[in-house]
């Protein structure tokens, strides 16, 4: 931390004169000591209990507050005190380090589930948010990633992330084939949308996240397929040449850039998002092209390509023009997705262990920051819609599963235990 | 008068062996008399610091063309930042080794010895990083003010909810009141940043402040009537 000190007339007698100004800069950041006490449950007691944990899971997630402070075991406050200011003794939640407080309280009424959040200020001892939600008994986890992202909006001024879904392919038949199933940011009520018993491989949400485009191996032939959520009907995008895959709708949804290969070289492709009409190649060198990935602004394409003899990170401007490689260090680097907020790209690289990792590359230093390092192979990061979150495949538990981590890789939690995943996509936030 | 002259009796001079021996006697002398005086002489003061440096060998620097590695995590979280006197008093003789057994009294003991004794000499009042010579009032009101900052700076921790795009613009100023004895008797925000939670954070950290130094007589009054404190989130 640097620091500037300016002394304003300090010396002598001019200080006698006038009062001295301190300038004090570089403040130290660090996640906010946020405290979460266990929901009071007037009824329906589970309820409560998977309200409050899913809210603490998706605030560890975040990587926004301290561990330390979300860690129930060291509070010295009763569990059943109040729920106003005057009631809760502030004190012994500012003992533990917290300076803000979230109480709840739950109740279960003929199926369904009414929860009262509140957000206190230790500090000053106030309340600062109040929500109260209802829901069917059995979207307890939605209600607690909804008071989760009105968290979020409280202190970023951001919106969250926790109410939106992410899609992944996953095995299926003790792995003989792969479909493509949507879940919750954490990897929970997950649901099979493609049941065409092919191999179905690198999903990704459409910008409007009604549909997700993926790479279908029908007949062995690797097309580019698209299927609707909310009616599971599939339509073919592109059946050309002789492979199709890594489909990304551009951010206003108008144009498909894919990769597809012809005469047994891969070159990243321009159409219309339906894929249909005149279809323009955007890259034209020798070497296989592939994994295009749009910039936030819609006017760029980050994409992977073997022109200089090992797949590098390259950008170019949607129209083919203005190639230019991003990336000179590793010798393998892959899968990169541009951050919705524009500033970084993050990608899978083998390093000299040989071993996968994930890395940021920020676009305008050309700054290399590693996410992941010696905990088994990861790969595949995909965006949170406010680019706070990545989600990502990991073997470090011994299988290929979900994980989520933070861009500076700080806060990595794991989403899935049953490891049989590959290729996740963080999709859109949805209005709730 | 020429005749007397030369009629007077003439000195003998010293045998050669003589002169040798007379000469080398000086000279034992005169460096037994130096080797005491560096022995016994009370020792120069210095006002340099002593600094400790620990040399270690540098690896090979990583090759540019490899991906990065992640720093390894400190074991233990950094200590806070301390404020590096310009000059050190020589009566601190910390660190002092242990002595084992009893053994009889060496050169380096008695040299030991020799500056203890000085140090009781030497007037030991005013603050333990101070000046050898005192200092005039505008080079401890600079002492001062730069320990009032140092705390701060221990306590400038501003929740990482903040945006970065935030940070940069964020400015607060607040101004505290210092009582004679160094506590904090009053804070009040001048101006705020527009943002609840870095303005929460800055009256947090004065809170833990707690107390600083108690100011010198010259500043009191000063303190005594406001100090002016101007954070800014970003780097300057």
């Amino acid at each position: 931390m640097v620091l500037s000190l300016a002394l304003v007339a300090v010396s002598g007698h001019v200080a006698q004169a006038a009062p001295p100004k301190l300038v004090i800069a570089g403040a130290n950041f660090q996640p906010y000591p946020l405290a979460v006490s266990a929901f009071e449950a007037q009824t329906g007691r589970g309820e409560a209990q998977e309200l409050y944990q899913t809210l603490v899971d998706d605030l560890a997630a975040s990587g926004l507050f301290s561990p330390a402070v979300l860690n129930p075991k060291g509070y010295l406050a009763d569990p059943h005190e109040g729920f106003t200011p005057a009631t809760i003794k502030f004190a012994r939640w500012s003992d533990v380090g917290a300076e803000g407080l979230v109480k709840g309280l739950v109740r279960l009424e003929a199926g369904q589930v009414t929860a009262e959040f509140k957000l206190f200020d230790v500090l000053a001892t106030q309340e600062q948010l109040h929500k109260t939600y209802r829901v069917p008994q059995d979207q307890v986890r939605k209600l607690a990633h909804r008071f989760a992202d009105e968290l979020i909006q409280f202190f970023t001024s951001e919106s969250g992330p926790f109410e939106s879904q992410i899609c992944f392919a996953k095995a299926v038949d003790h792995g003989h084939r792969k479909e493509i199933f949507v879940a919750d940011w954490d990897g929970h009520n997950q649901r099979q949308v493609t049941k065409n018993t092919d191999l179905d491989l690198i999903p990704n949400f459409t910008p409007d996240g009604s549909a997700i485009l993926y790479t279908r191996y029908e007949n062995q032939h690797p097309d580019l397929d698209e299927v609707n959520l909310a009616s599971g009907k599939n339509r073919v995008l592109s059946r050309r040449g002789e492979l199709n895959s890594g489909g990304v709708l551009s951010p206003d949804g108008r144009w498909l850039a894919w990769s597809m290969s012809e005469d047994g070289n891969a070159d990243i492709y321009l159409s219309a998002a339906d894929g249909s009409g005149e279809v323009t190649r955007l890259t034209t060198e020798p070497g296989i092209d592939t994994s295009p990935s749009w910039s936030s602004d819609g006017r760029q394409l980050a994409f992977v390509s073997q022109r200089g003899g090992s797949p590098q990170i390259y950008v170019m401007n949607a129209d083919g023009s203005g190639v230019r490689r991003l990336t000179y260090q590793g010798s393998y680097n892959q899968t990169p997705k541009w951050s919705p907020r524009g500033d970084l790209i993050a990608f899978t690289a083998r390093d000299e262990r040989a071993v996968f990792d994930l890395f940021t590359l920020n676009v305008q230093t050309g700054q290399i920051s590693r996410i992941t390092q010696d905990q088994g192979n990861n790969s595949d990061p995909s965006w949170s819609a406010n680019g706070r979150l990545l989600v990502f495949v990991s073997t470090r538990s011994g299988k290929p599963d979900l994980w989520v981590a933070t861009p500076d890789g700080n806060a990595q939690h794991q989403l899935t235990h049953d490891g049989s995943y590959s290729t996740p996509a963080w999709g859109p936030r949805l209005a709730p | 008068m020429a005749t007397l002259a030369l009629d007077a009796p003439r000195q003998k001079p010293l045998p050669l062996p003589l002169a040798l021996l007379v000469s080398i006697g000086i000279h034992v002398v005169l460096i037994a008399g130096l080797l005491f005086s560096s022995l016994f002489a009370p020792p120069r003061l210095t006002t340099q610091e002593t600094i400790h440096v620990k040399l270690a060998r540098l690896g090979t620097p990583r090759d540019q063309k490899l991906l990065p590695r992640k720093q390894e995590q400190p074991t233990a979280p950094p200590a806070p930042p301390v404020q590096v006197s310009k000059v050190v008093p020589v009566q601190s003789t910390k660190p002092t080794p242990k002595e084992t057994n009893q053994k009889a009294p060496t050169n380096q003991d008695k040299l030991k010895t020799a500056l203890a004794k000085l140090a009781k000499q030497v007037d030991q009042t005013g603050q333990t990083d101070g000046f050898d010579h005192g200092t005039d009032d505008q080079t401890e009101g600079e002492l001062y003010w730069a320990r009032v900052k140092d705390r701060i700076l221990r306590f400038y921790t501003v929740p990482n909810t903040i945006p970065e795009g935030e940070r940069r613009k964020l400015v607060a100023t607040l101004e505290i009141h210092i009582a004679a004895d160094g506590t904090i008797t009053e804070t009040r925000t001048d101006q705020g940043s527009g943002n609840a939670v870095f303005d929460r954070a800055l009256e947090s950290a004065i809170k833990k402040c707690k107390a600083f130094p108690p100011p010198p007589p010259h500043l009191a009054k000063l303190a005594r009537e406001g100090v002016s404190l101007e954070f800014h989130a970003a780097e300057m």
